[in-house]
């Protein structure tokens, strides 16, 4: 029965539904039940995210990549065949404070009393950055923005994870100029993000137009998205579109092709383009105004995603793990396989696995 | 008054107010004008219409939603809002076909407040189950593969250990 609702109303759906073991208990009843979840609610990203790992992209308009019918003749430079999808693109905001564990537990996974434990997180498997925390009152870590942590803390382990400068991303010659016919910025805002989120309500009575604005500094329409767009269609021979906002910059990637852009008197200007050795997806901080996360499509471990600051025009890949910070300032970090064994056998004691560092 | 045709061809003559709880059929009327006579609503039966109308015709009265209302609106709003008032209540004590089919008719139409207060009835049948028994509630088939569900046993596990 379910399956006769359209999307729209089994977001309303979802809306309704309040705790997170109901949401999996029915994104554990089929597989379209599945990606309707996975897809669609975003109160309980950071275990979605979690889940999204054993997802199977679906090619049905859930999906949260906007495609376009691609039209080779109208683009201003080659873009590659290899266009696929991305089941994290969703992950706009940035998690906060997400599966700490009880301090009840920490004795037990750690092997450490909970009061030498100031903060414990993790990142999902690398699915997401660390959010602020809200009780930390500990600024040696600057554990203040979306995105602090990964950069700010001095470990041995993270700076051999750190990717030299613009290893990533190379200088486009074609420019692009996305006129969106908003009103205000917020809205600008809350559509964009509706975008990456794939949902087409919010789609409605809106039209964003997309330019590519060749060497020849002419301009050529891409694509018109209005509230008729479907985004049904197999990946091959169309073009992958995903849309972030990012502090006062729009990241917008099409293919390989990153591109920023400001806003000033209503309209998007573009600030700067970028070639990517690898699809990705842009995911905003609404935290951190400089650094944009560029999640890697279909990424399989640690050190796939990529930190893009804006100001200083430098990459870093982001490592994932589990952390720890005890009042002696120091900082832990836990490999995968720590991870693995504490969801096998939480009932047995765990002891350190990962080389303990002093913060810096 | 204006008259509502449904799909099997009943004609329902319908005050004025009580039509325009639906969004989609007031716009019909502001174009149109005073001479609206029938307006067809294709795809919606007879007797779905007419439980419909029921309901427009009980909350004729109501402030009518204004446009984009839900838009922004946070969780905590939502979660505030998820009673369903006794007589909604009873309205929508139908059987699971009619229920669907309101609901549809109800985002067909644009009537929102029907629409979300059939939304929370589908939601309160899927609280506090087990993925089985909402699958015997809305006759789901497992379209699972033994490896797939096998993966989401160790979602489970995951769940359980945050």
């Amino acid at each position: 029965m379910l399956h006769l609702l359209p999307p729209e109303v089994l977001e309303n759906v979802l809306g309704n539904l309040e705790t997170l073991n109901d949401l999996l208990a029915l994104s554990h009843t089929c597989h379209f039940a599945r990606s309707v979840v996975l897809h669609n609610d975003q109160r309980f990203k950071p275990h979605v995210q979690h889940l999204c790992q054993y997802m199977t992209p679906v090619s049905s308009w859930h999906s949260s990549l906007l495609r376009l019918p691609r039209n080779a003749n109208n683009l201003g430079t080659p873009v590659d065949d290899t266009w696929t999808m991305s089941p994290a693109v969703f992950a706009t905001e940035p998690t906060k404070d997400l599966l700490r564990l009880p301090h009840e537990r920490l004795q037990t996974h750690f092997n450490r009393s909970p009061q030498q434990i100031t903060h414990l997180f993790h990142d999902v498997r690398h699915r997401s950055l660390y959010g602020p925390i809200p009780d930390s009152q500990d600024t040696l870590f600057e554990l203040r923005s979306g995105v602090g942590p990964v950069t700010r803390i001095n470990m041995s382990t993270m700076s051999r994870s750190k990717a030299p400068p613009h290893s990533c991303l190379h200088h486009l010659d074609t420019k692009v100029a996305i006129i969106e016919k908003f009103p205000q910025l917020n809205r600008l805002n809350h559509m964009n993000k509706r975008v990456v989120t794939g949902s087409r309500q919010h789609l409605r009575n809106v039209t964003t137009e997309v330019l590519v604005i060749d060497n020849d500094g002419e301009a050529v329409p891409l694509a018109t998205f209005t509230d008729t767009i479907s985004c049904r269609g197999e990946p091959h021979g169309s073009l992958c579109l995903s849309v972030a906002v990012c502090g006062t910059y729009v990241a917008c990637i099409v293919g390989y092709s990153l591109f920023l852009f400001t806003k000033r008197d209503d309209q998007l200007y573009l600030a700067d383009s970028y070639k990517l050795d690898a699809l990705y997806s842009p995911v905003s901080d609404s935290h951190n105004q400089e650094c944009l996360l560029l999640q890697r499509s279909r990424s399989s471990g640690p050190g796939h995603d990529i930190l893009f600051n804006i100001s200083s025009k430098t990459v870093s890949v982001v490592e994932g793990g589990i952390y720890a910070i005890s009042i002696d300032t120091n900082v832990w970090r836990f490999d995968d396989a720590f991870l693995q064994q504490c969801s096998v056998s939480p009932q047995e004691e765990m002891h350190w696995t990962s080389a303990e560092v002093m913060c810096g | 008054m204006v008259t509502l045709v449904s799909s099997d061809g009943v004609s329902f003559n319908v005050d004025q107010k009580v039509a325009s709880r639906s969004a989609l059929i007031k716009n019909m009327m502001e174009d149109i004008g005073e001479d609206a006579g029938e307006i067809p609503v294709p795809n919606v039966s007879s007797n779905v219409l007419k439980k419909v109308i029921e309901y427009c015709t009980y909350h004729k009265d109501d402030p009518l939603p204004q446009s984009g209302e839900d838009e922004g609106t946070s969780a905590a709003d939502k979660k505030k809002s998820t009673v369903i008032d006794d007589w909604d209540y009873n309205f929508l004590q139908v059987d699971q076909e009619m229920l669907f089919e309101i609901i549809l008719t109800a985002n067909y139409l644009d009537i929102k407040p029907l629409l979300d207060v059939g939304c929370k009835t589908v939601a309160n049948m899927i609280k506090g189950k087990t993925p089985e028994e909402i699958r015997r509630t809305f006759n789901i088939a497992n379209d699972f593969t033994p490896e797939e569900e096998a993966q989401i046993r160790r979602e489970n596990e995951w769940a359980e250990d945050r």
